[in-house]
């Protein structure tokens, strides 16, 4: 059986995505880029998320503007995926692979067609309010964009305060904006789509405050929450990135974070656990710190809940190299020195006592909550709530509402970070592939291009286009000036200015220009060749030149903006930059993109449940998939587990998973067989294996697994009555707990410090899952669990407080005072410190159950040597990007799932799988694939094989061929530009960037300098 | 390989300072693949000559060519008329290319932008290491393939001697012992028993005790 039920429906070929934060955007570019059709769907005046509002992410301290505003200017130009902005869903009618939703679009007051976003009319408008983005910590206009990134690039009217469409006066923007683009008369509209599949990421809202009194939001100005104190941090923030506390801007010392608050809080907020604030304090301490060395953090929480990928070593550097003081402790009260204006917080020290400690400003890490209107939003799809308020979905598909065809994604699913809700967003993209399978194609449109004119032996007639920007780039740099100064330089044929260059009128009059006058290159002078380069490229193209044949010279974010007030210097800057630019053209040749073909096929390493499951999502998607396990069966470490936290029963879903497996017609399992021989690259692997079968394929999934520690510790091996939570487990299962024994758990055996310093992420879960077994078996059975922090995190939370409920005792650790263990007659005797009581403890126990996590499987690293993939130091995987691609390799057509890539649950494993099947599905989707057009070209006769280039691509692209001789295979090259620098013979240039082009630049520059 | 290395650019500058018209000259075999000495090196070095020149406001003018080897004649016909126009050469291949130039051109000054290092292996990018020093009478078949007249800094061949401490020569905590390495890989090979044989004195006349070198193939010469 397939995972989705078949249909008889034609289905269609485009998705719906209600939310375009990252995981909706991660959905829409996977999907939309294997040949369906996506709509989003977004409330917003601008796409983006959370994600945007964040000023870094942690651990690599990347700006997350940096990081998330490149996808989402992939997301507005992508020519398969439809932006319906300030829009929700009313209804959802139909079925799986056909659904009808209405939409209902708001007025937006600005034609997003006409409008350039010059932002002159934000500047004029005399109406201010509070900046949702900047959380209140600064004004925006009336007419405003949400952030200087949004997407799309246009402004919108709040009407709720506008003066002309509150009080009839005004228009001030319709008279300043030359585009004529502002329309008062814009009534919003409501239409229906037609969609084969709905994925739900309408993301989180967050916890107020507000409602927590004895914590002063609201009441004292320096008590703030941490996304305005993501603002503070951000240097596009309202306090330009100098830590700033609100009440009088000076720099505050000492700062407290108050963990958990709305969250783990069942009589007064959320039960649930966020997931994600333990380690955004943890960041905002140590960026803190990095903006004001003067700064003293401290962080105030329950459980230190660092139980992702390398984030127990990151909270170590916190602690280590940042200083950041970590306090057990929960706050009672905050008060304000009036004088001061400083907060006074009351809590229980490490001594015991009541402590009152003076701080100069305090974050509020508040909690993630499902939106306020979430129960009819789940009544308009037709979808089941948890009682929460979470989407409804099980252990086993993670992200499959309870209504066929709809999928979710993201933090509606439950609390989780941007790794996740970006691995989850490639596995709805996969879920929607595998349904909508067939018809993968039927919506798209190719553009049709005129031939490309042939400029070989003609010599260069340069086009110069000038531009305004509105008043942007005109009230600092002499545009006129600068367009009648290079008419006469070089190849220049023609020059002008132009109001927008970027406006719909000005690509007809370029496209025009380029035919009467006969011109074969292109200058822009106007703004960032990030949003604008591939506009004006594909107007060059459409006017039959090659889209290589232009050049943007930025003069308004590297000129006019950052030399305001200084116009003759900014002008003559501005000239500078064109000249150069113009030099450059004059050098330009066209380039030609090569293709390769994608061979359809998978091969899947690993027949666990990741390995499974990415298997038959590929499957299910149309690709032959080839499962190679090294055992005997299929089924990985599962074979081992009887139940999950929830209950569910392991052992018949695995049985169901490796029946579908086995029968599928599109995959081929090869057991007892390992990988002998593998060679290629992208789209065209070939490989070997150990049964004697060759196989051709475009992708590589790694699913190697883990295995669970065998421990060494606490007599286990040697006394009987020490047994892990497996043991446990299976006891449990088989015979149930004996009346009248007692139990002792003690958590992290062997992890969470070096050698093996990471936290297992199960360990936690296990030891819960089977106290509470014995507790409801039997309520009388003592059993305690001996731990260091109980990361039962986001809705296993709800586990942990019925473990106590039910009587379960949790008496926590230090690493330095570990519980001691003396063997007995029968049982253990277990000591341990009580830093409640301030003393030792004793208990005596029938059973002491060890929790020993999970380490990567050995095979990993034959595997790792043999593909060239990396591993981290504790021997998992390590992906393409910790934050935006979490299931990718750096080297093209590689992906990881599950155990391979960290310890983690059966339900993330499953999500990770689905998602590198997502992954691999949009590269084995494209019959040939493109080669882009700026890679390194290598002249093999300037080559003398000197190696430099091979020993430092990271991309494995030059390769020794059969010569003996160095080459290069273009497929894998991203045109980094590495090997060009190192080349001691100029053997490699990149395209549109060779050594030429860089000195005609150069010396344009410069020729009049001296 | 031939290992070069550039020299400090202010020993370059006060040796080309006083002329008018400067040429210097690549090779791009051995010193390209150091990364010191090949076209784009010699591009490089005469574009820092250049603004050293602009900097210290001298007339100088300074131009930049190459050759793919600069120990053999008929690559020069290329940059012929380069070297003859130039008052001086600033050669950045080994010594053996600045005197093939010396011999070559004998009215055009010649100075060294490299000091020729040692003959070496590249161990990594970027990193090289001395392996040969061409003695012209090779021992590695008695010493396991590790030289002990390159890489010993007595070039002992019985050794190892006293001053071998935990694999390490006592000139250099850094320098490994070859004589270690030659017993150890000894060791691996199973042939320890060969180590027992002493080494005679070596003939040391084909090395530079006998003066300049110089050889002949008979069947091939024109």
């Amino acid at each position: 059986m397939n995972m989705n039920t078949p249909t008889n429906t034609q289905k269609r070929g485009s998705v719906l995505i209600v939310g375009g934060g990252i995981g909706g955007m991660q959905a829409s570019l996977d999907l939309a880029d294997s040949g369906f059709k996506v709509h989003i769907v977004q409330k917003e005046s601008s796409i983006g998320g959370t994600m945007v509002m964040l000023d870094k992410t942690f651990p690599t301290g990347d700006c997350s503007m940096c990081m998330i505003s490149p996808k989402m200017v992939e997301v507005a130009r992508h020519p398969n995926i439809e932006l319906h902005t300030l829009a929700q869903i009313t209804s959802v009618d139909g079925v799986p692979g056909d659904f009808k939703v209405r939409v209902i679009q708001q007025p937006r007051f600005v034609n997003k067609d006409k409008c350039t976003g010059c932002g002159l009319c934000e500047e004029k408008c005399p109406k201010k309010t509070h900046s949702e983005f900047e959380q209140n910590l600064a004004v925006r206009k009336a007419i405003y964009s949400e952030f200087s990134q949004a997407v799309p690039n246009t402004r919108v009217i709040d009407r709720s305060i506008c003066l002309y469409l509150t009080k009839g006066k005004c228009r001030i923007c319709e008279k300043v904006c030359t585009a004529n683009a502002i329309d008062f008369e814009d009534k919003g509209r409501e239409y229906d789509l037609e969609v084969g599949a709905v994925i739900l990421s309408p993301g989180l809202k967050r916890h107020n405050p507000w409602l927590h009194q004895e914590l002063g939001y609201g009441r004292w100005e320096n008590v703030v929450t941490s996304l305005q104190f993501e603002r503070i941090l951000s240097t596009s923030g309202p306090f330009s990135g100098e830590i700033k506390r609100p009440s009088d801007q000076k720099h505050p010392e000492k700062i407290a974070w108050l963990q958990c608050v709305g969250s783990r809080d069942p009589h007064n907020a959320n039960p649930w656990c966020s997931s994600v604030c333990c380690m955004y304090a943890t960041k905002q301490a140590v960026i803190a710190r990095e903006h004001d060395s003067n700064i003293k953090p401290s962080i105030f929480y329950m459980d230190m809940r660092a139980f992702g990928k390398d984030f127990d070593k990151y909270v170590d550097r916190a602690k280590n190299e940042y200083n950041v003081a970590y306090r057990r402790s929960m706050i009672s009260d905050v008060r304000e020195d009036p004088e001061t204006q400083s907060l006074i917080v009351r809590y229980t020290g490490d001594d015991g006592k009541l402590t009152y400690e003076t701080f100069d400003m305090v974050v509020l890490s508040i909690g993630l909550e499902p939106h306020s209107d979430v129960h009819e939003f789940a009544k308009t799809f037709g979808i089941d709530l948890n009682n929460h308020g979470f989407a409804e979905t099980s252990v086993f598909s993670p992200v499959s509402t309870s209504r066929e065809g709809i999928y979710v994604t993201g933090t509606f699913q439950s609390p989780k970070d941007i790794p996740e809700t970006v691995m989850q967003g490639s596995a709805v993209a996969g879920s929607a592939m595998s349904l909508l399978g067939e018809a993968r194609g039927s919506e798209v449109v190719e553009p049709v291009l005129p031939p490309e004119k042939d400029i070989e032996g003609t010599d260069p007639r340069i086009g110069v286009i000038v531009c305004h920007c509105g008043i942007n780039i005109s009230q600092t740099v002499d545009v006129k000036k600068i367009a009648e100064d290079v008419k006469n330089l070089p190849g220049v044929a023609h020059s002008e200015d132009m109001m927008y260059a970027c406006a719909q009128d000005s690509q007809a009059k370029i496209k025009k220009l380029i035919d009467e006058k006969n011109l074969n290159r292109l200058v822009v002078a106007s703004c960032t060749p990030r949003t604008h380069a591939p506009l004006f490229q594909e107007t060059i193209r459409e006017a039959g030149l090659n889209k290589y044949l232009f050049e943007l010279a930025d003069i308004r974010e590297q000129c006019s903006w950052c030399h305001m007030g200084e116009n003759e210097a900014a002008t003559k800057k501005a000239g500078d930059i064109v000249r150069m630019n113009i030099a450059k053209v004059n050098r330009l040749e066209p380039v030609t993109t090569d293709s390769v073909p994608v061979t359809p096929a998978a091969l899947v390493i690993g027949g666990g449940i990741a390995g499974m499951t990415a298997s038959l999502s590929l499957a299910d998607q149309g690709f032959a998939v080839h499962l190679v396990e090294k055992d005997k069966a299929l089924g990985g470490l599962l074979k081992q587990v009887r139940t999950t936290l929830e209950g569910a029963e392991v052992q018949d879903f695995l049985r169901t998973r490796i029946y579908d497996v086995e029968k599928h017609p599109k995959i081929t399992v090869h057991t007892e067989t390992v990988i002998e021989k593998s060679e290629g690259f992208v789209g065209n692997f070939n490989t070997s294996l150990s049964n004697g079968k060759q196989i051709e394929h475009g992708a590589v999934i790694v699913a190697t697994g883990g295995e669970e520690y065998k421990p060494e510790e606490y007599y286990y091996g040697e006394n009987r009555y020490v047994i892990t939570q497996r043991d446990l487990e299976l006891n449990l299962m088989e015979k149930g707990p004996e009346p009248g024994s007692s139990y002792v758990m003690i958590q992290c055996v062997g992890s969470r410090q070096e050698p093996v310093n990471y936290c297992s992420r199960i360990c936690c879960q296990d030891a819960v899952k089977n106290a509470i077994a014995i507790k409801e078996k039997d309520p009388n059975i003592p059993v305690t669990i001996i731990y260091r922090d109980i990361r039962t995190y986001g809705l296993r939370e709800d586990f942990y407080r019925k473990a106590r409920d039910l009587g379960v005792l949790f008496i926590h650790y230090e690493p330095d005072r570990k519980p001691e263990v003396t063997p007995m007659g029968r049982g253990v005797s277990v000591t341990t410190y009580d830093y409640m009581m301030r003393r030792p403890v004793t208990f005596q126990a029938d059973y002491l159950v060890l929790s020993t996590g999970l380490r990567p499987h050995p095979a990993s690293e034959d595997i790792g040597r043999r593909f060239k993939l990396t591993r981290n130091a504790d021997g998992f995987f390590l992906e393409a990007h910790v934050k935006l691609r979490p299931v990718d390799f750096p080297s093209e057509g590689f992906y990881v799932a599950g155990l391979a890539h960290a310890p983690k649950n059966i339900d993330e494993t499953i999500s990770q799988a689905l998602s590198a099947a997502g992954r691999a599905g949009v590269l084995l989707s494209h019959d040939r694939l493109g080669v882009s057009g700026i890679i390194s070209k290598h002249d093999r006769d300037l080559c003398m094989s000197c190696l430099a280039c091979f020993r430092v691509c990271p991309f494995d692209s030059p390769f020794i061929d059969k010569d003996g001789k160095v080459s290069h295979n273009e497929v894998k090259c991203t045109g980094c530009g590495i090997c060009s620098g190192i080349c001691p013979a100029k053997a490699f240039q990149v395209n549109n960037f060779t050594d030429d082009q860089m000195i005609a630049m150069i010396d344009a520059l410069t020729e009049n300098i001296a | 390989m031939i290992v070069g290395k550039q020299k400090p650019l202010d020993e370059i500058w006060s040796m080309i300072k006083s002329h008018k018209n400067v040429l210097v000259l690549g090779c791009n075999t051995c010193v390209a693949v150091c990364h010191e000495g090949g076209n784009k090196e010699a591009e490089i070095l005469s574009s820092l000559l250049r603004m050293r020149a602009s900097q210290e406001e001298s007339g100088i003018a300074v131009t930049n060519s190459g050759v793919e080897r600069q120990c053999e004649h008929e690559f020069f016909d290329s940059v012929k008329d380069a070297i003859e126009a130039a008052d001086a050469v600033l050669s950045t291949a080994c010594g053996i290319g600045v005197q093939f130039i010396a011999e070559k051109f004998p009215t055009t000054v010649v100075y060294p932008g490299l000091n020729t290092t040692f003959l070496g292996a590249v161990e990594k990018i970027g990193v090289m290491k001395e392996k040969c020093q061409a003695c012209g009478n090779c021992v590695l078949g008695e010493t396991a393939g590790i030289c002990p007249v390159a890489r010993c800094a007595k070039r002992v061949l019985n050794g190892p001697c006293g001053g071998s401490t935990k694999g390490s020569c006592e000139i250099n905590k850094e320098v490994d012992c070859a004589w270690q390495l030659i017993v150890n890989r000894l060791n691996a090979l199973g042939q320890m028993d060969r180590y027992e044989t002493l080494a005679p004195i070596k003939d040391w006349s084909t090395d530079r005790a006998g003066g300049p070198r110089k050889q002949i193939r008979e069947e091939i010469q024109e």
